[in-house]
């Protein structure tokens, strides 16, 4: 196996486009805020959408649903996903009792082939220490309420597992497609930082 | 959120030849890909060149491409586009262009030499 470096090796392609991005702002060219802005704009286009059709087939089909929490990588491999570098994927359920929520404390490790591209304030340092110092106070500035008897569980990423949440089903979804549930599936919710309503 | 006072109108996406898009604009496949987007259109918006000339050199490594078996991703053309012509406009050189990818590529193999011999991150679930 290879090394248990956080960070998983760049390929070759990644580092070209590193090697770019870094002499050019070596020499001000690019203003790395307004880049980042730009691939904010962009992220949604890499594909939460995976992760919403993931979530929409656990909620309609419970035998999906057991293999997605047993095995997450093979059950989101069933639906011709899965992370290119080979990380394990772990998902865990967010329920009535369990509130999850995901970070990367070291860098910004994120499940990005099923939820796309992590936003900015996924990779800042206040969020990544702060969530897990304080995560019901983060999770209120996402505009979050969670009952008092509620669990808060924090998931680190690593280079080997990424996790990704189980939101829980919108009350009143009852009789709705998969596909018109997948479209309620939003990436923050993935992320934990947010409920989702119908 | 960058800042900027106003924001710069996207370029044209149509006229790039063979660009992955939806109804909503360019999409990608990893994220990579959206970095050497961004890079060249934000380039671009800062004036350091015509959105035609980008076209224009994208246009050439797809032609080059197109006689080739196999043929390379998308993004990996565009990328090599991006080199030439930060290297043709003088923003980039490619000699420099090169030492830092040997340099990054070094740095890499040291981190990993590190960490095959060393500690391991004590991760996983903490429970709050």
């Amino acid at each position: 196996m290879a090394s248990s470096a956080h960070t998983r090796p760049l390929s070759d392609v990644e580092i070209r486009v590193k090697a770019l991005e870094s002499l050019l702002l070596e020499k001000g060219l690019i203003d790395q805020a307004a880049v980042d802005a730009l691939i904010d704009t962009y992220e949604h286009k890499v594909g939460p959408r995976n992760g919403a059709r993931v979530v929409a087939r656990a909620w309609v089909d419970p035998a999906y649903k057991q293999r997605l929490l047993t095995d997450g990588t093979t059950a989101i491999a069933e639906l011709g996903y899965s992370g290119i570098q080979g990380e394990d994927m772990v998902v865990v359920e967010n329920t009535p009792e369990v509130h999850n929520v995901l970070v990367c404390t070291l860098c910004s490790c994120y499940p990005w082939p099923t939820l796309g591209l992590p936003p900015v304030w996924y990779k800042s340092a206040p969020y990544r220490s702060r969530v897990v110092s304080d995560p019901r106070g983060v999770l209120r500035e996402f505009g979050t309420e969670l009952a008092p008897e509620t669990e808060v569980r924090v998931w680190d990423s690593t280079s080997e597992v990424r996790f990704m949440v189980l939101p829980e089903r919108p009350a009143g979804t009852e009789g709705m497609s998969e596909e018109a549930l997948a479209a309620l599936v939003t990436r923050d919710a993935m992320i934990g930082v947010t409920k989702l309503k119908a | 959120m960058s800042g900027q006072a106003n924001c710069p109108v996207l370029p044209n996406l149509a006229a790039v030849p063979g660009l992955p898009r939806d109804e909503e604009g360019a999409v990608f496949a990893a994220p990579w890909e959206a970095k050497a987007f961004a890079l060249v259109v934000h380039l671009h918006q800062q004036g350091r060149f015509e959105w035609q000339e980008w076209v224009d050199a994208l246009s050439g490594e797809v032609a080059a491409d197109a006689a080739r078996e196999p043929h390379q991703p998308y993004y990996e053309l565009w990328l090599s586009a991006a080199e030439k012509l930060m290297s043709r406009k003088g923003l980039v050189p490619a000699a420099r262009l090169a030492s830092e990818r040997e340099a990054l590529r070094a740095a890499q193999a040291a981190h990993a030499e590190h960490h095959d011999h060393g500690h391991h991150h004590d991760h996983g679930d903490h429970h709050h």
